[in-house]
């Protein structure tokens, strides 16, 4: 308990810290504070800022309302503190135009509307916002057939049973330290939707690999993941490169082994030679 | 009580410029508050006070537990074996996106806490050890400047393993290059031999060496540090081994890294964590490899530095001489 | 050429020297005072690190690894002079030959200690022959040097054997471990005409065999350097460049040796004028080669001026190692390349500063060929000190180089006080003097 609490004041310490200090580093300029978003927020504003924010945000920022900051600990975006102290316009600025700083400007990578996607996301966080992320979810069920004819991935979705159209669903293959996105494609009428399996794609030694379905706006439509492993990849064959006697290499190449040994042998024999001559001189004496 | 002393380290600071107060000052403190609140709430299971279990990725409670937990179970002549082996069927790979490095040097930071190194905020200042460097260099007298970060180079050809005369510094079958401290004699072949000076040398005892006294050595990790012993990259083969992208790689928050297998032929960002095909960034973007002339066969790629998202503000001053670019 | 010299005149001539003390433990008690300074910087180094040097990571060679080149590089000449010019039948350099050997005797050991002293970590050493690696080129040095120094212990060692009876009768008033020393190395020496055969083969098997010995060492070191791809040392003709530079600084050593040891000695009438002026001559020519291997060294990539090569050739050329780059190539080797074309400067004093000019040289010039290069990386020293890449030995450095030299000179002069300093069975040989002679001797 007390950890906690040393935890959440040091925390809190850090906020009133950089409040005060970022603050201090950024110039907004006048007009900018009550510059207004060119449309109201709506849901799929949001969800789509939320998905960019987790994209370009996320690795500073983290997600917002948690507190696992990271040093050098840039500002908890969903926090009160900050929202509280900005306009609209205050935080579409800092993000678009960035400070000069850390804090690098999105002008050229996102555009003034995906930034105002992010913007409407973290007004989800200020008290009183009218927008609720989670009033649009739904859970609709998800099935994914394999059909070796074209390395087809073919997903369904159903919403209590009815096919649910117009759903996008992510296709993507496990690698090591992510999901490889194979494609997105949208059920149609049916609920269907489908990718194929690109014929060059590395699995493991015997040419497996593991595929991941799930819908792309999870937000939406629910977190339902389906994961399923197919022979479709190609065989991976490993060289291993330490076995081929390198001159980097740990074990020595043959060639060098023979000469360093032959030269030494021969050279430190010759020295025994001598060292035996001069022990024979005794004996040489008369 | 921390915090107090924070705050009036805050106040000692606010007489330097923000930028630079944003760069040491917040840079150390919140370092030190961070290693303050975990060795207390970890008080139970890590005995000694370890800074080396801090991240700059936001996972620092996990990484420690992870880290402490596997480094704890084996045995320093397992954790040699295991350095020595290396990664099974795997083929890292790094590719460095110059378009999207403003030099803003948190890989550094992340990488010189982990690796038990020497930083320049240390004592005067005058040892300062890099695993990971970000250069400033122009390609040629016109053209633009750039930054760029410079780890290992993790040669498929490399000069340094070749000159080592007790086999301390190897190559692995995952493509590291991995310098055994135990093993080391301090001879230096390798540093005259790497044409990319990414090697350093103990010349004085390590950071905060006693804390890390009783630690048992990971190669992987090349922590505890020795003095008299080479120091390196070694693309944090021990985060590898746990699924967990470099320390470096993690925590930039630019996208300027990806990191992958190329046996898979993948790579994840680590700032995006998105993962794409390795053959297909490589091939789009023109990548190049640091001097190819040599023939090292470098396992870190360079995308060139076109559309650059950030305006390129040269720190350097006149009469710099940058020698390669 | 004078007068024939008897066998009695010889002997005594030639162990005179070595039963007169005066002078010697003051000699002494200075080399070791050196040597003692140099081991209070050891041992600094050694409970402070590496760190205590003047050494960077840019600059990571330095003092140490151009003390070691210029060490193995002096101990070369013994090969060149007892061994090729022997095999070759050349004459006068019957006097000179155990001193060319004793310079090679102290500066090759002395040389493996002192690559020990660049260690970071000295007590690893034994690693080199537990995990040695072929593949690098100090593995092959350490094989190397310890086969030279080895067999040059031995030749040093086998043309002392037929001196060790005079001694024993002429050296009868020395200590006891003196006496008991001469009665071992005798190895039952009478002078049998089986025993003289005995000897004149094994040492022309030694001197044949320390040629490509002696080429390796010093081929094997230049290595150390032209195997790695940085520009300055990525040089296909480093092996025989170094090997020529090291006959010149070898060769100035023995001259200076030359003229200590025939003025204190008292043998001016064994190392006459006509010695210093065919060294003097063997110098011209060894300095031509080398000359001519300089000229190929800095000319062909000073015209091509590729890109780093620019950097590292205008640096020594008009840059911040001018200086001293200047100076060794004209004071170490131009110079006294011209001045000893002049019979007069082949002169025993002449000869002697000429040479000293040379070895001098020689030694900044191993500092010229190491640290430069490595002043320019291939990236620039970001995000470091500045002073990383500015190098200049500091105190800690120059104390155990020192030591090293002390502690090289320190062995030729015990060796050559307790052993004649020219083997006198060969002097009395180009006497005339028959072993017959030599057997029936008394005091």
């Amino acid at each position: 308990m007390l950890n906690k609490n040393i935890t959440f004041a040091v925390i809190f310490g850090l906020m009133l810290l950089f409040s005060i200090d970022v603050d201090a580093q950024w110039n907004i300029p006048a007009g900018e504070k009550d510059k207004k978003a060119p449309t109201e927020a709506t849901v799929d504003m949001a969800l789509k800022g939320k998905t960019l924010y987790m994209k370009n945000c996320k690795a500073c920022h983290q997600v917002p309302k948690t507190t696992n900051l990271k040093p050098p600990a840039p500002t908890d975006l969903g926090s009160e503190e900050y929202l509280t102290s900005r306009t609209e316009g205050e935080t579409f600025f800092q993000t678009f135009k960035g400070n000069g700083g850390s804090m690098g400007g999105f002008e050229g990578r996102l555009s003034e509307d995906e930034v105002w996607d992010i913007v409407h996301y973290l007004g989800t966080f200020r008290a009183g916002s009218t927008i609720d992320l989670a009033s649009v979810q739904q859970d609709l069920d998800l099935k994914v057939n394999l059909k070796e004819d074209g390395h087809k991935i073919v997903a369904v979705a159903t919403n209590a049973g009815v096919p649910a159209g117009d759903v996008k669903v992510l296709f993507s293959v496990k690698r090591y330290f992510g999901n490889l996105t194979l494609g997105v494609a949208k059920t149609n009428a049916n609920g269907y939707a489908a990718v194929s399996f690109p014929n060059d794609l590395p699995g493991d030694k015997s040419g497996n690999a593991e595929i991941i379905v799930k819908f792309a706006n999870q937000d939406r439509f629910g977190k339902k993941e389906v994961t399923k492993t197919v022979n479709w990849a190609t065989v991976l064959h490993v060289e291993n490169m330490t076995e081929q006697r390198a001159m980097w290499g740990t074990d020595t190449p043959l060639w060098l082994l023979f000469i360093y040994f032959g030269i030494t042998i021969g050279v430190w024999l010759g020295i025994i030679y001598v060292v035996f001559q001069i022990l024979k001189i005794r004996k040489v004496a008369n | 009580m921390k915090i107090k002393k924070q705050l009036e380290q805050k106040d000692n600071n606010t007489k330097n410029t923000r930028r630079e107060f944003l760069k040491k000052g917040v840079l150390a403190g919140v370092g030190t508050i961070l290693a303050g609140g975990i060795v207390t709430s970890f008080n139970a299971t890590a005995s000694g006070k370890t800074v080396n279990v801090l991240g700059p990725d936001g996972k620092v409670k996990t990484v420690a537990k992870e880290h402490l937990k596997d480094i704890g179970k084996k045995t320093e002549a397992q954790l040699q074996k295991a350095g020595r082996e290396g990664i099974p069927n795997r083929r890292w790979v790094m590719v460095i996106d110059l378009g999207k490095c403003k030099n803003d040097q948190r890989c550094m930071e992340a990488c010189q806490t982990h690796h038990q190194l020497w930083t320049s905020k240390d004592g005067k200042g005058d040892k300062v050890q890099h695993h990971i460097n970000v250069h400033e260099l122009k390609r040629n007298e016109k053209s633009g400047g750039f930054f760029m970060p410079k780890t290992c180079q993790h040669c498929d050809n490399p000069p340094c393993t070749k000159v080592c005369p007790v086999d301390a510094t190897y190559k692995r079958d995952d493509g590291i290059v991995l310098i055994d401290n135990l093993r080391c004699i301090g001879c230096r072949f390798c540093v005259a031999a790497c044409p990319y000076s990414a090697r350093v040398f103990n010349w004085h005892n390590p950071k905060d060496e006693e804390k890390y006294a009783d630690k048992k050595y990971n190669v992987e990790l090349n922590v505890p540090q020795k003095r008299g012993t080479v120091t390196k990259c070694v693309f944090s083969a021990d985060r590898l081994r746990e699924g967990e992208l470099p320390y470096c790689v993690s925590a930039c928050g630019n996208g300027v890294f990806w990191f992958g297998d190329e046996n898979e032929d993948a790579v994840t960002n680590g700032t995006t964590k998105e993962t794409v095909r390795l053959s297909k960034l490589l091939k789009d973007n023109a990548a190049y490899t640091l001097m190819p002339e040599l023939a090292t066969r470098p396992r870190v790629y360079y995308l060139p530095e076109k559309d650059r998202i950030f305006p390129f503000e040269s720190k350097k001053k006149e009469g710099d001489v940058n020698h390669h670019a | 050429m004078s007068e024939k010299k008897s066998l009695n005149k010889i002997v005594t001539d030639l162990t005179k020297p070595i039963k007169n003390h005066r002078w010697f433990m003051l000699w002494i008690l200075f080399l070791l005072s050196v040597m003692g300074f140099g081991l209070f910087g050891w041992i600094t180094q050694l409970t402070e690190g590496l760190g205590s040097t003047a050494l960077t990571d840019y600059i990571s060679w330095g003092l140490y690894i151009s003390g070691f080149i210029f060490f193995v590089a002096t101990a070369l000449i013994g090969m060149l002079i007892s061994s090729v010019l022997g095999l070759l039948g050349i004459k006068w350099i019957t006097p000179i030959a155990r001193i060319a050997e004793l310079i090679a005797v102290g500066f090759a050991m002395w040389a493996g200690l002192i690559i020990v002293f660049d260690m970071g970590r000295p007590e690893r050493l034994l690693n080199v022959f537990i995990h040695g690696r072929l593949q690098s080129p100090i593995t092959w040095d350490v094989t190397v040097v310890m086969t030279y120094v080895t067999i040059s212990i031995l030749l040093y060692l086998l043309p002392l054997i037929p001196d060790m009876p005079f001694l024993k009768k002429t050296m009868t008033d020395a200590p006891k471990w003196k006496q008991k020393i001469y009665s071992i190395l005798s190895f039952g020496w009478v002078g049998s005409p089986e025993q003289y055969k005995i000897i004149k083969r094994s040492i022309k098997v030694l001197a044949v065999l320390i040629i490509p010995v002696a080429l390796a060492i010093h081929t094997v070191t230049s290595w150390l350097f032209a195997m790695t791809p940085r520009i300055g040392w990525d040089s296909t003709i480093f092996g025989p460049y170094y090997v020529t530079g090291a006959f010149v600084a070898g060769g100035a050593a023995v001259m200076i040796a030359m003229y200590v040891f025939s003025r204190t000695y008292n043998l001016k009438e064994y190392i006459t004028d006509f010695h210093f002026d065919k060294m003097g001559k063997l110098l011209v020519l060894l300095m031509l080669v080398y000359l001519y291997f300089n000229i190929n060294e800095y000319i062909v990539p000073g015209y091509k001026m590729k890109q780093g090569d620019d950097i590292h050739i205008l640096n020594l050329f008009v840059g911040h190692n001018a200086k001293l780059f200047w100076s060794v190539q004209i004071c170490g080797m131009i110079l006294p390349l011209i001045l000893f074309l002049f019979k007069r400067m082949r002169k025993p004093l002449p000869a002697m500063i000429i040479s000293i000019a040379i070895v001098i040289g020689a030694f900044f010039k191993r500092y010229i060929i190491t640290v430069p290069t490595l002043e320019h990386p291939a990236f620039p020293a970001d995000n470091v000190p500045a002073e990383y890449l500015i190098y200049w030995p500091n105190w800690v450095e120059w104390s155990i180089t020192m030591m090293a030299i002390a502690g090289a000179i320190l062995i030729v002069t015990i060796l050559a006080k307790l052993f004649p300093i020219m083997p006198i069975w060969e002097v009395a040989h180009e006497e005339g003097i028959t072993n017959e002679e030599m057997n029936e001797f008394e005091v």
